[in-house]
């Protein structure tokens, strides 16, 4: 187990330490309270604490951080979360005005981050342009998971499990697809889950993955999903796809090259090389198979994306990807892919990048799932 | 009232047409485009995001699972919607919607200077709805440097007015909504059993609703005299009081209440229901603010303290906080056929439910 407030602490300095180096002398955090899975909640990742509304982390060079929070009612929670210090309640429509005084009389320059998820009418009212640019000062500390992160990511990585787990376990003809996101969704909350990227289609043919929707599964439905529950800020993801009855022997052939595009990936996925190599590696067994119209838009869009706190490095992995891959990189592999056919099958799993390669953290068989 | 948002919305989503017919649209965008020539305008942009997609989905019936959604409504002419998506998802998008016109986009601001100039309107007037409160400053320099002139104007306040009354069909499909938020609390009393970790009983919770047909979700909870916060891995004790806030996204309309569990909610109630009874065509969202505070400041012991911190309730439909905001001092009127939801927080204990006003 791994102490939480020291490695929060350690986070902290070294987002200091980029802070010194770069003379920024006050780093504005702002989160709108919203939450998604392309951007990395930089406050999250430095508090340990998730927003409801619009909030503000104040980080000085050196020294105690200070968290503005609205509503107001929610500043009991975040005094309790590990990474937070100092907390004030306030309310939205004053955050602004905080934010202002704050930085007033801190040390100089302040820099923000957050500028892209503010809305006009925050960001006129905050005068968000006389602030300096500090958004990729922590996306660039934070490309590898420290010892708390790779604990949190494997245990959503065990929770995507459990949550294909009850896919498999519930999913029967006449269930509504819903109903069936439903039953994954409450699994995974059950095991700690606190959010998830979750997507869940079903059909005899399917084009892409989409959202639930109130249809009735059928014999012979292929059910695809993509599981992606997040634990204490870190998401993970699993991707595997379920036949409602045997599959023919052109699925079952279609998806063993799907499994031998990913064991492609994983092979080139070594510290040191370019993450493209994942994408040219599984875009390969795939051409070769005679689907390489199919490894391009509109087909398909990545054959990979960081997991950690939302978006991070290597971002999405593709053919023109430039990240460098680093030990304790966490990210999903997924050679989802749509062939004539078949229509829309789904193989991904979360590895974390060791010395030798990648370890998946998800532990589901990477096989073709089927029940009667 | 806000709850934590998720990454993605992850419950049933499909256009009922029979709960919601196209006509309903159609109608919607005529209205608009009356609106839009009233004013003296060329074409208005809803814009919103997955948080808060009212106006967007107000003329198009399509709101966004994850990140946001602009509609560009001419004044004459059929609407163009953007969505957030791949090009391979465009057929499931535009199963949402009743506007024809879907296209993809991966940068916002160039698609969206993109179907403006398509429309010859880089030196038009162009109203905008929803993107003071939710545009990103990034995307609005970028589109707005782009076109230097345009003549942007603010719109909101004619939208609010257009939305403020609920239609029959609205009315129905809030109350759909309510239906589930029903169905969670009810699946909460026996949810929260002592022992059980406050996670585990919401997550039964959040499957009754889900089962039930929400789109989306949102539950705060707390246990004891604390403030409420989403879920969490404290364990249920025995003998404490439960507060539990839900609301249900059900065809884009959202619903909310609130129970106590295990403990006595007279109070809360009693101000709810003040609040109810007061809320009438014409009289001011601030009237029916102190009809609460009323009841709380007459009990023993009590403030209204925590209540306001809550807030004392706001308009809902397609956004879950919509105006009128129901506050001391507000000057706002309620209207024939506004939906609100009115909840009172104190500690330890809590009443809420949505009403109609008529």
């Amino acid at each position: 187990m791994v102490d939480v407030k020291t490695d929060l602490q350690q986070r902290l300095e070294r987002v200091q330490a980029a802070m010194r180096e770069q003379g920024i002398g006050t780093l504005v955090v702002y989160s709108s309270g919203q939450h998604n899975m392309l951007r990395m909640d930089q406050l999250w990742y430095l508090a340990d604490w998730r927003s409801i509304g619009p909030s503000a982390l104040l980080i000085p060079a050196s020294g105690s951080t200070k968290l503005l929070v609205t509503p107001v009612w929610d500043v009991e929670r975040a005094r309790e979360a590990a990474g937070v210090k100092d907390a004030r309640g306030l309310r939205a429509e004053d955050l602004a005005d905080a934010i202002r005084k704050e930085t007033a009389g801190a040390a100089q320059p302040v820099a923000i981050s957050g500028r892209d998820i503010m809305s006009m009418a925050f960001a006129q009212e905050l005068g968000a342009d006389s602030f300096a640019d500090g958004e990729k000062l922590i996306p660039s500390l934070a490309a590898t998971r420290t010892p708390l992160e790779l604990e949190r990511v494997s245990r959503a990585a065990e929770i995507a499990d459990i949550g294909f787990q009850a896919l498999q376990a519930t999913a029967r003809v006449g269930m509504r697809e819903y109903e069936l996101a439903a039953e994954i969704e409450a699994a995974m909350q059950a095991a700690g889950s606190e959010d998830n990227f979750g997507l869940l289609g079903a059909g005899s043919h399917n084009i892409a993955i989409r959202p639930p929707t109130e249809r009735q599964m059928e014999p012979g439905d292929l059910i695809i999903g993509e599981i992606t529950p997040c634990y204490q800020g870190h998401f993970a993801q699993l991707c595997r796809t379920l036949i409602l009855g045997e599959p023919s022997d052109v699925q079952r052939e279609k998806y063993d090259m799907l499994i031998e595009a990913q064991s492609a990936g994983f092979e080139a996925a070594k510290p040191g090389r370019p993450s493209a190599n994942i994408a040219k590696a599984v875009n390969g067994v795939i051409s070769a198979a005679g689907y390489p119209e199919y490894c391009r838009q509109p087909y398909m869009r990545t054959r990979g994306h960081g997991l950690g706190f939302g978006g991070i490095v290597p971002y999405d992995v593709t053919e023109d990807s430039s990240p460098m891959l680093q030990e304790n990189m966490t990210f999903v592999i997924h050679p989802n892919q749509y062939i004539p056919e078949t229509g829309y099958m789904m193989l991904g799993d979360t590895v974390v990048i060791e010395p030798n390669g990648p370890r998946p953290l998800t532990k589901t068989p990477r096989q073709l799932f089927w029940k009667s | 009232m806000p709850g934590q948002h998720t990454v993605l919305k992850r419950g049933g989503l499909y256009w009922d047409r029979e709960t919601v017919p196209p006509s309903v649209f159609a109608e919607r965008v005529a209205r608009i485009q009356a609106e839009i020539a009233k004013a003296g305008d060329d074409a208005w942009v809803f814009y919103g995001d997955s948080q808060s997609y009212g106006a967007p989905a107000y003329v198009s019936g399509f709101l966004p699972r994850a990140r946001s959604v602009l509609v560009l409504v001419p004044r004459s002419g059929e609407p163009t919607l953007l969505a957030s998506v791949g090009p391979r998802d465009v057929p499931a998008a535009k199963t949402l919607t009743a506007v024809e016109d879907v296209r993809p986009y991966v940068r916002l601001p160039r698609e969206a200077i993109r179907i403006l100039m398509e429309r010859q309107l880089g030196q038009k007037k162009v109203g905008l709805v929803g993107a003071h409160a939710q545009l990103s400053e990034a995307d609005w320099q970028a589109i707005s440097s782009e076109l230097p002139e345009v003549r942007w104007e603010q719109r909101d306040a004619i939208f609010n007015e257009l939305r403020a009354s609920k239609a029959p069909v609205e009315q129905a499909v809030i109350s759909k909504a309510g239906a589930v938020v029903s169905a969670g609390l009810d699946a909460a009393s026996s949810a929260l059993q002592p022992g059980r970790s406050v996670r585990q009983a919401i997550a039964d919770v959040d499957k009754a609703m889900r089962y039930a047909g929400a789109e989306d979700l949102r539950l705060l909870i707390s246990v004891g005299q604390g403030a409420l916060r989403p879920a969490h891995d404290g364990i249920i004790p025995e003998r404490q009081p439960i507060s539990l806030l839900a609301a249900a996204e059900v065809q884009r309309y959202w619903s909310e209440a609130a129970r106590t569990y295990n403990g006595d909610a007279s109070l809360a109630s009693q101000a709810v229901e003040a609040m109810a009874a007061a809320a009438k065509p014409g009289v001011t969202a601030g009237a029916v603010a102190e009809a609460a505070r009323a009841v709380l400041s007459s009990a023993t012991g009590w403030t209204a303290t925590s209540a306001d911190d809550y807030g004392l309730g706001n308009g809902i439909g397609l956004d879950l906080e919509e105006p009128p905001f129901i506050r001391a001092g507000s000057a706002e009127p309620l209207v024939s056929g506004a939906t609100l939801a009115l909840r009172v927080v104190l500690p330890g204990s809590i009443a809420g439910r949505t009403i109609a006003v008529a």
